[in-house]
């Protein structure tokens, strides 16, 4: 690990300024600030995935479950309880519980599971949650959703951007505390190899259930400001297996198991995925752009499964390499 | 050429563990070799890399004039080598039958025969012949597993200790399987049990971490105690 | 009575399908340790290219047979690009195959378009007949039959031939079967050519069944065939072959004496299955970890 920082502090300089500086240049464009905090959602969404991924890894196929918890929860609060910071505060409070406690709950029952299963059951769990949730149309409003009202500070667009980067921010620095903490360490240790932590004494499997627990509640978290940025939930939006996919994707991409991977990856698949989306109103085979980010995606993992972030750092070790060889 | 498998200056890692770092020796056709030295030396490393389980990084391996390293192991098994690893590899869901139909690679007369021969030799497998490997005696499944390598009239075996775990009478019968191989069959063994070894093997070739550092016929080793004493910790 | 053998009918045909799809499944995961999650869009690829040279040959069989040829050509193609490279690395091969399965379902989407598809049964299976008070739908008691047949094909394939013989050598121990003198890459290769096929005959045949389907009965059916593995285990064909027809008979007895569990009943059978023997309901445990 220790090779990764050089790069990774120039990184973080570089990647402070740019997202504090961003949403002044956007100032007029609307839709512009709107794709920034998308970005920042679902930075922090993929990030909550690392964790799992990268730094445990785990492989969940339903971590979009955490998401839609998080987002409804926020909603229905929302809609029909209060409009206030301080509900807002208490759905915070709320969702981090219950995402918490649900993580709980599913790393009790499968943490002790071989990955695939792991995979398997996150993923149907996470379907069935989609399938419930369809049902109770009385309380999710199924595929066309409902809106709701936010507090009045949240409804400027250049706040709630300022408010998604400024998470991000943080998130970023708590979770890159929580993986260098010895809690952090014994999670990346299990990884590298589980017999040996189990052989030298340590509770493996509260670890891991620890690991899903965090990484569900910042997925919670990130459900929640999506929910207070598009003031507006559907059970496809945010309950969808693609939510999941898109954080796999920006995690794989940017590069597992380092938490400035999925950021770098969320900023490009979302800015790929917009400029795509656009292209096809003029060249109709990019209305299948999702097959392109497929083939994309096995070409990352076949070629390059340590991501961009890794690839840069072959790249950098090779420069230094190289110009130390000089005289 | 009057050796049967030659290794020349192997090496060979385990992930990132040098284990073989030069291993040298031959095994003279028709013999019976122990290949000897303490636990972690490198013994089932060395008939691993033989077998094509472990890719070399240095060194060649030939077998009957041909090079076969680094060539998969289901070609080195064709080309009449027959390995009996450690744990015996027995499939726990098959049946004895099952683990000799499997292990036939011919079904004509000649192997029919030989079969035969080697439920002779192992009377207890008859018996069990029904019986899924799972259920086996740990001294059955030894059998099984020899039983397994001799049935093809394979040029050579190599066999990774198959006297541990076993009750004396049951040496005594691997011992008398052994013999009766000699002359047609090369063997490689390797043994923790030296005095076993002694009543099988000719020749010796003993490995220290990771390189030869003996090679010689058994009656010379029976006679040099510090040989004894520094590679193999007995007296 | 009538209403009971009925729902027992629809209940075997479904567990019947997903049992097609489970059976390839379970096979590659216990023979080669990968679990495909590519092998939904095989079975979606099934039904689109076998309903497509259905409806463009007028003729059933060779529906039937296309649909088949199609997933075993899927299957030859993934094995020898996508399986091969990543071949010993659980989390690259889940990633990569679930990559696939993205892939399988969008290129559907370009070639036959993303609009849902209808299939009918041909004219010899259309229709019912009464036993009694029981209305048969000839349909469903084909597709009872096929799958009956691939059953037992499959179990004497396993059970009674060589080429069984080295498989389930290999579930047990891949590398002694090297030893032996086998090369386990072409044992590997044609299972999972051979689960491919079985998956892309399912989805052909779940074609005329549901009568309409979309590109995402890919992911339906393959979480029912998940469902299906964990209960059923991963060792033996007749699990999973029960574990299947006890998934598709639970699904419609409770879909109509419980409607509203009908959602949650495959989830309840797993996570009991999981809490309770997580080796599976029919599994043997290997004792490892």
């Amino acid at each position: 690990m220790h090779r990764h920082i050089g790069l990774q502090r120039l990184g973080y300089g570089i990647f402070v300024a740019f997202v504090l500086s961003l949403p002044l240049f956007m100032h007029d464009a609307r839709n512009q600030l709107f794709i920034l905090t998308n970005i920042a959602v679902m930075a922090i969404f993929a990030m909550s995935y690392d964790l799992l991924l990268g730094y445990s890894g785990i492989i969940s196929f339903g971590h979009v479950l955490f998401f839609g918890v998080g987002a409804y929860v926020t909603a229905i609060m929302m809609k029909n309880v209060s409009v206030s910071i301080p509900a807002l505060l208490f759905v915070l409070l709320l969702t981090l519980l219950i995402t918490a406690f649900l993580g709980w709950l599913i790393g009790f029952f499968t943490a002790r599971l071989k990955s695939h299963f792991f995979a398997m059951f996150t993923l149907a769990i996470a379907e069935l949650a989609a399938v419930l949730m369809e049902k109770a149309k009385g309380i999710s409003g199924g595929s066309d959703g409902f809106s709701f009202p936010v507090p009045s500070f949240f409804r400027d667009k250049l706040t709630v951007a300022y408010v998604a980067l400024i998470s991000t921010l943080v998130i970023f620095v708590l979770l890159r505390l929580f993986v260098n903490s010895p809690m952090g360490t014994t999670i990346i240790g299990i990884r590298e190899n589980e017999a040996r932590m189990r052989a030298l004494g340590y509770p493996v499997l509260r670890y891991k259930v620890l690991a899903v627990m965090i990484s569900g509640a910042v997925a919670g978290f990130a459900g929640m400001l999506y929910g207070v940025s598009m003031r507006f939930v559907s059970v496809p939006s945010v309950f969808g297996i693609n939510l999941t996919l898109d954080a796999l994707l920006m995690t794989i991409v940017g590069g597992a198991g380092t938490l400035v991977g999925p950021v770098i990856g969320a900023v490009l698949v979302e800015l790929v995925s917009q400029w795509l989306q656009l292209m096809a109103k003029s060249v109709p085979l990019l209305e299948r752009w999702m097959l392109f980010f497929g083939l994309a995606y096995i070409l990352v993992v076949l070629f390059f499964p340590s991501g961009i972030l890794g690839g840069l750092q072959r790249l950098l070790i090779l420069w230094r390499n190289r110009r130390r060889k000089a005289p | 050429m009057s050796e049967l498998l030659r290794l020349e200056a192997v090496q060979t890692y385990i992930g990132q563990f040098h284990i073989l770092k030069g291993v040298t020796f031959e095994v003279p056709r028709g013999t019976v070799t122990a290949l000897l030295g303490r636990n972690g030396a490198g013994k089932t490393t060395t008939l691993r890399t033989v077998m094509g389980l472990l890719r070399p990084s240095a060194g060649r391996i030939w077998f009957n004039g041909t090079e076969i390293h680094g060539r998969p192991t289901h070609v080195i098994s064709r080309l009449g080598i027959g390995y009996v690893p450690e744990d015996m590899g027995i499939f726990p869901n098959l049946t004895v039958a099952e683990h000799m139909q499997l292990a036939m690679h011919a079904e004509d007369a000649m192997t029919r025969e030989r079969l035969a021969w080697v439920l002779d030799l192992f009377s207890d497998l008859k018996k069990a012949w029904r019986k899924p490997g799972g259920t086996l005696s740990g001294g059955q499944k030894q059998m099984l597993a020899i039983a397994r390598a001799y049935v093809n009239r394979n040029a050579l075996l190599l066999i990774d200790e198959p006297s541990k775990g076993l009750a004396p009478v049951m040496v005594a019968a691997l011992i008398d399987s052994l013999n009766a191989l000699k002359g047609e069959t090369t063997v490689l063994l390797v043994e923790q049990n030296v005095i076993m070894a002694a009543q099988v093997a000719s020749h010796v070739v003993i490995i220290d971490d990771g390189r030869t550092v003996h090679h010689g016929t058994m009656a010379e080793l029976a006679q040099d105690e510090a040989l004894k004493r520094r590679y193999l910790g007995i007296a | 009575m009538d209403l009971w053998w009925s729902l027992t009918i629809n209940g075997l045909a479904t567990g019947f399908l997903i049992f097609l799809l489970a059976a390839g499944l379970s096979l590659i995961f216990g023979l080669m340790g990968v679990l495909n999650f590519a092998h939904g869009g095989v079975f979606a690829w099934g039904a689109y290219a076998g309903i497509w040279a259905y409806a463009a040959s007028g003729n059933f069989a060779i529906g039937v047979a296309c649909g088949a040829l199609a997933g075993a050509v899927l299957g030859f193609i993934l094995e020898k690009t996508m399986i091969t490279p990543v071949y010993g690395n659980h989390l690259q091969q889940i990633l990569i195959t679930l990559g696939v399965m993205i892939v399988l379902g969008e290129l559907i989407k370009t070639v036959f378009g993303a609009n849902p598809q209808g299939a009918q049964p041909p004219r010899w299976l259309a229709g019912s007949f009464t036993v009694g008070d029981v209305v048969m739908i000839k349909y469903r008691l084909f597709v009872i039959a096929a799958g009956a047949l691939v059953l037992a094909l499959l179990y004497m394939l396993i059970h009674r031939t060589k080429f069984g013989l080295l498989v389930r050598a290999g579930v047990a121990n891949r590398e002694m079967v090297e030893i032996l003198g086998y090369d386990i890459r072409n044992v590997f290769l044609f299972v999972f050519v051979l689960g491919s096929a079985l998956a892309g005959l399912g989805g052909v045949l779940m074609g005329p069944y549901v009568g309409v389907f979309t590109p995402a009965i890919g992911m339906e059916y393959q979480l029912l065939a998940f469902v299906v593995v964990v209960i059923g285990g991963m060792e033996s064909i007749l699990g999973t072959a029960a574990a299947a027809l006890l998934v598709g008979l639970a699904n419609a007895y409770v879909a109509y004496y419980v409607p509203p569990l009908t959602a949650a009943v495959n989830m309840l059978l797993m996570i009991s299955v999981l809490a309770l023997r997580p080796e599976g309901l029919f599994g043997v445990n290997r004792g490892e970890n």
